[in-house]
């Protein structure tokens, strides 16, 4: 929490410098800063300072135990009062996520990709690098964890500029999206850097594969190639064979490094396997499977291209060929001629028909190519126009581009086509993560083509990813992951914005829905409705109460002042001007107590103080009308037109005379009576 | 399509509600026989009410009739105290005073039937303005209660403040 003046202190220990940056541990968008152990003075630390828009996994570590681990391990971590801008010379305060590491005492062994590698010997590779890479990833798969960072440019030497290692932070940018594509298997070196999955121990022994050839190396042989070409030639000829580039290596270390760059999952060398090669004991080599070779090749994309894998690689790289190549029927023709397989019709006719049947109408011949890069390569990356990501990876994906228009629109054309669900049905086996995807997939189905708020690709990001930061421009700077710190932030938000700001906006609403796990769907009606602005407010009123139902939260004054405000036409509404004053003085105490869900219910259309007032309403309405036809009688001469007044007059003076004369001859007979 | 019902609706009969009463007063006026023939006479000023009250309900002749009789009571009396007799009838018919009292209460029957337009014009727009108050005061609680929209029912505008 930020102390006194610009004091960032994190967990009351550590504190972190903003004006003391340390770029040298900066870890992709990740910013390193100073940090002090107030417990430990002399200890030197750095703390890395997340984005506020990507999820951050370093915040929710399991406790670790045991033996000191040879990579960067945070010491905190938490989220922060942090410096997020300037406003005419005072800082602006949001939340970012930190991580507080111990800094390494010996020297980065890569500063960058351009630097020349150190050229390792099997032995040293097998001392200073595997040995505690095995430490590592030992525990890290006791924890359920993936490094998914494994690289020169992010390993220290343990002392000095040689030696032993310790490998980089990993937890302070997503997983894999900061690697080299030369370091992530064919699947997710294909997609993009935020579309990479978050992956297993696998990818990690893969990137160790990587890391321990070229060092071995001494350079890295794919060093100049652009992303297409790394992965066609991982393609074409197997991760080693292409990395090695016709080097020769040792047998045991072409064993060792054969069976952690195996392409195919179920062949690659397991922890166990490079455990008992430390050991000594000797494997058959893992010999690459290559893809199937077609008789001819195809042109396309500026190649050839001889398998079927290698053409989804140079389809998915290169989009706007791809479309009128896939049309045309070459690629089809080329599939069945090439591969002497005249079968493959069935299966390319029921790519097609998908295609055809899921999503807008001006896509089709687009989806036609994702699913025949799907059908070609069914472990490759979901691709569509220029988005390339794993399903899993989805989110992270979708938080790369939703800020831009284009991109974010292919976004969800890709959900509406179903081409991660057409992904998932390609797989023979579904990862826990992959089959959560799919649950999630096919329930955004309902809500991506809705455009409301709550909905659309909004609801998207917070659905397909379950940490992902809120990303409204209210509370964007406050690094809200979850439901019980929002109302808190957006009362925090408020006295920096204009009067007036709703407190609800479409990633809020979104955020709202995505994590409250009820249904919203009244609200969210109530707050697409723009035109009715008292259906609108009751909507932001609803959907505040609803989060105050989920997580109590009772100190949120400006919040309860803006919404006391907010709500003024929603108390005018009232007919009766008493029960205005009345729900006006109401609202005024609900509103020191910051209690949203009696406001809700206060002001609630259906609720008994609004039906007597409609009612009351009404029947003053009648009343006043009956009355307003009675005056009208009146004053058109009701009472006092002539001929009634004659007539009126006529039955007066025979009623009066004949009682006058009654009178008279009552006298008269009682005269004569005596 | 709506139908008439107007011949539909049996003719109205022609009232003859006199009759009766014609019937019971002729025993009487016979046996009272030089009263009827004295008060024939004295209500002459009827008979003209009678002829000239054109109006249905005959309030006219019922208002002049009625005060005629009372007036014409003088003739009663003095024909009563001469014993009633056939004899007393032209004595009774003499006497000034009668004729006086039976064309005072003639000519104050002729007043009220003429001067009660004026009273009940007066007393009708008396009632009329203070219904009206009333009905505006009570309009105005409306309002005062539920503001100005709830005129609106009635059709009327909103009231500028």
């Amino acid at each position: 929490m930020a102390g006194d003046g610009d004091q960032v202190v994190l967990h009351d220990r550590f504190e972190i410098k903003p004006a003391s940056r340390l770029s040298q541990f900066d870890q992709g968008p990740a910013q390193a800063f100073a940090a002090v152990d107030h417990e430990h003075v002399g200890r030197k630390l750095f703390a890395l300072i997340s984005p506020g828009t990507l999820p951050c996994r370093g915040l929710h570590l399991p406790e670790r135990k045991g033996a000191a681990l040879p990579m960067l391990w945070p010491e905190a971590s938490g989220v922060v009062d942090w410096p997020v801008g300037n406003q005419g010379g005072t800082p602006v305060w949001g939340r970012r996520p930190a991580l507080v590491y111990l800094q390494p005492a010996g020297e980065r062994m890569l500063a960058s990709d351009d630097q020349p590698l150190p050229r390792l010997t099997e032995q040293t590779i097998a001392r200073n690098i595997i040995k505690p890479a095995l430490q590592m990833l030992r525990e890290l798969g006791h924890m359920r964890l993936a490094h998914r960072a494994i690289r020169p440019t992010n390993m220290f030497y343990v002392a000095g500029n040689s030696g032993e290692v310790m490998f980089g932070e990993c937890f302070g940018s997503t997983p894999g999206a900061d690697q080299p594509t030369v370091f992530e298997t064919i699947e997710n070196g294909m997609a993009q850097p935020m579309g990479r999955a978050l992956g297993s121990q696998a990818d990690d022994l893969y990137a160790l594969g990587v890391l321990l050839l070229i060092l071995h190396l001494g350079r890295n042989p794919l060093q100049g190639l652009g992303d297409e070409a790394i992965v066609a030639a991982k393609i074409n000829f197997g991760s080693f064979s292409a990395l090695a580039g016709g080097e020769k290596v040792s047998p045991t270390m072409a064993e060792l490094l054969r069976g952690l760059l195996a392409d195919k999952v179920s062949d690659r060398w397991t922890f166990r396997n490079l455990e008992m090669w430390m050991l000594g004991q000797y494997f058959n080599p893992v010999l690459p499977i290559l893809p199937q070779r077609a008789t001819r090749p195809i042109r396309f994309g500026g190649g050839e291209h001889m398998s079927k894998p290698a053409v989804a690689n140079a389809l998915a790289f290169h989009w706007d060929e791809a479309v009128p190549f896939v049309d045309s029927g070459a690629l089809e023709a080329w599939l069945k001629r090439g591969f002497n397989d005249e079968k493959v019709g069935e299966p390319l006719a029921l790519v097609r028909g998908l295609a055809y049947s899921y999503g807008p109408s001006n896509g089709a011949k687009h989806r036609t190519v994702s699913r025949m890069i799907n059908f070609m390569g069914a472990t490759f990356p979901v691709c569509y126009k220029n988005l390339r990501g794993n399903v899993t990876a989805f989110g992270t994906l979708l938080a790369s581009v939703i800020d831009q228009p284009p991109l974010r629109t292919e976004f969800v054309e890709l959900l509406r086509g179903r081409l991660g669900q057409g992904w998932l049905d390609h797989q023979p086996k579904l990862t826990i993560e992959e089959v959560q995807a799919r649950r999630v997939l096919d329930a955004l189905e309902k809500v991506i083509e809705r455009p409301g708020p709550g909905y659309s690709v909004e609801r998207a990001l917070y659905e397909l990813e379950p940490e992902m930061p809120c990303r409204s421009e209210l509370i964007g700077d406050f690094y809200v992951t979850s439901l019980k710190d929002l109302l808190p932030a957006i009362d925090a938000a408020l006295p920096g914005v204009e009067a007036g700001t709703m407190p609800v906006d479409r990633h809020i609403a979104a955020f709202i829905a995505a994590r409250i796990g009820r249904p919203v769907e009244r609200e969210l009606a109530q707050l697409a409705n723009i035109n009715d602005q008292l259906a609108y407010r009751m909507g932001v009123l609803r959907l505040i109460a609803a989060v105050q139902r989920t997580h109590s939260h009772h100190d949120l004054p400006r919040l309860a002042e803006a919404m006391v405000a907010i709500l003024e036409p929603v108390v005018e509404s009232f007919h009766r001007l008493k029960a205005r004053e009345e729900v006006k003085e109401k609202l005024g105490h609900l509103g020191a107590r910051s209690d949203f869900v009696q406001m809700a219910e206060l002001l609630d259309e259906e609720g008994s103080m609004r039906r007597i007032d409609i009612s009351g309403f009404e029947e003053a309405q009648q009343n006043y009308a009956s009355l307003e036809t009675e005056a009208q009688w009146l004053e058109a001469g009701g009472l006092t037109h002539p001929a009634k007044i004659q007539a009126s007059a006529r039955f007066s003076s025979a009623i009066t005379a004949t009682f006058l004369a009654s009178a008279i001859l009552a006298a008269f007979a009682i005269f004569m009576a005596v | 399509m709506a139908v008439s019902n107007v011949s539909a609706q049996p003719k109205p009969r022609k009232k003859k509600g006199w009759v009766l009463p014609l019937l019971l007063l002729m025993p009487v006026a016979l046996v009272l026989l030089p009263t009827t023939l004295v008060l024939i006479p004295a209500l002459i000023p009827t008979l003209v009410a009678r002829i000239v009250d054109p109006m249905p309900g005959r309030q006219l002749t019922i208002t002049v009739g009625s005060l005629n009789l009372a007036g014409s009571l003088w003739f009663v009396h003095d024909l009563w105290s001469a014993g009633q007799s056939f004899s007393a009838i032209v004595p009774a018919l003499s006497d000034m005073l009668g004729w006086l009292s039976a064309l005072m209460g003639a000519g104050a029957g002729w007043s009220i039937f003429s001067l009660m337009p004026v009273l009940s014009r007066s007393m009708a727009h008396a009632k009329s303005n203070l219904r009206l108050a009333r009905i505006r005061k009570a309009q105005e609680e409306l309002v005062e209660q539920w503001g100005e929209p709830v005129r609106e029912s009635a059709g009327l505008p909103r009231m500028q403040a």
